[in-house]
């Protein structure tokens, strides 16, 4: 259908099944273009492009979750290996089941009961507790604090990791950490409620 | 250009699957888990292992006793050694990962097989943020046990 015959010929076909001069034209403009360039219609492939493109970005996750590392604890029955410390240097944290968080440093004994402290206190104390004890002249080979953190068994996890978080960000590197025992426990409920 | 009142659809086309070539590639499939948990936030920095991990996923303990605890390891082999002789040796090939029904008694045993099969593994801990310290806390002492020495533990980051 190349021939000016041939189309011609077309369009009169076209005026013949009733359509006007210009529709007829219009289809033959078309039939014309097809031959010439075979154009494809891409909107199909266009909307599946876009459909898969909107299902990998909706399931991409760029952000990884984080890890948070540390050292396993020891069992809690002396089976562990021991290093031996300078109380002096210790510093207990212990948390109780609703997560109030009490401090103390050295031996607890009479005279140094655990002092409750707010969470947002936790990084700051403990900060400024190992700066004395490197500050110590007693500490001649600046050995770091010991933390040792003891948890109530009911204490929910969250409430451990945000704690230990704290105490990693005030600069804490030898640590370790305990469950609460039964008796520890129930005093340290009893120090809550005080 | 062609008919005038046509658009030329190709440098969309263009575009549409470039985007889609990157993010096909960049996309990491998540293994779906069975137990749904909600972890803690920290803000460390540091990310999860890429490769040769073992997962343990503990659910919340909320209601007594019915913590769930799903055990999983990234490589196929190191999966199959570790569940072998167990009664979920079966479903050892898939990548879901294996929920334990007496966690207490059966994790010691499959750990060590998981970390004997690839010392090279780390540990990788996702515990829900309301799961209870002794959970938790039994769970790291049977990892220490079986000569893993660090945990790294999923956290997200801080809001």
């Amino acid at each position: 259908m190349s021939s000016a015959e041939n189309r011609g010929r077309e369009v009169k076909h076209k005026m013949r099944e009733g359509k006007s001069n210009a529709q007829a034209r219009k289809v033959r403009k078309y039939n014309e273009k097809s031959d010439e360039t075979s154009h494809v219609d891409l909107a199909p492939m266009v909307d599946i492009a876009f459909l898969l493109l909107t299902f990998f970005m909706l399931t991409t996750s760029f952000a990884k979750p984080n890890v948070f590392q540390m050292g396993l604890p020891e069992k809690n029955d002396g089976s562990g290996k021991s290093t031996p410390v300078n109380p002096k240097f210790v510093l207990t944290i212990q948390i109780s089941k609703t997560g109030a968080v009490f401090m103390h440093r050295g031996l607890e004994g009479p005279n140094n009961e655990p002092q409750r402290i707010k969470f947002e206190d936790v990084r700051k104390q403990v900060a400024n507790y190992r700066k004395a004890v490197m500050d110590d002249p007693e500490n001649a080979k600046k050995s770091d604090i010991v933390t040792v953190v003891k948890i109530d068994r009911e204490t929910k996890y969250d409430t451990m990791i945000e704690t230990l978080n704290e105490i990693f960000d005030g600069g804490v590197t030898k640590w370790a950490t305990v469950e609460l025992k039964a008796d520890e426990s129930e005093k340290l409920a009893a120090l809550e409620k005080k | 250009m062609h008919g005038g009142d046509e658009v030329d659809l190709a440098p969309l086309v263009d575009i549409a699957f470039l985007l889609l070539t990157f993010f096909m590639m960049t996309t990491v499939f998540r293994t779906n888990e069975e137990v749904k948990v909600e972890v803690p936030s920290s803000n460390s920095a540091q990310k999860e292992p890429q490769k040769k991990y073992v997962t343990v996923v503990v659910s919340d303990s909320s209601d007594k006793g019915s913590t769930r605890v799903v055990v999983n390891m990234d490589e196929y082999k190191t999966r199959v050694i570790a569940f072998e002789g167990t009664p979920y040796s079966k479903d050892a090939a898939g990548t879901k990962g294996i929920e334990l029904k007496d966690w207490r008694k059966e994790m010691p045993e499959i750990l060590l097989r998981a970390r004997q099969a690839d010392p090279s593994q780390v540990i990788v801990l996702k515990a829900d943020k309301n799961a209870k310290f002794y959970v938790v806390n039994e769970i790291m002492l049977t990892m220490k046990k079986v000569k893993f020495d660090n945990v790294q533990m999923i956290t997200q980051m801080e809001k």
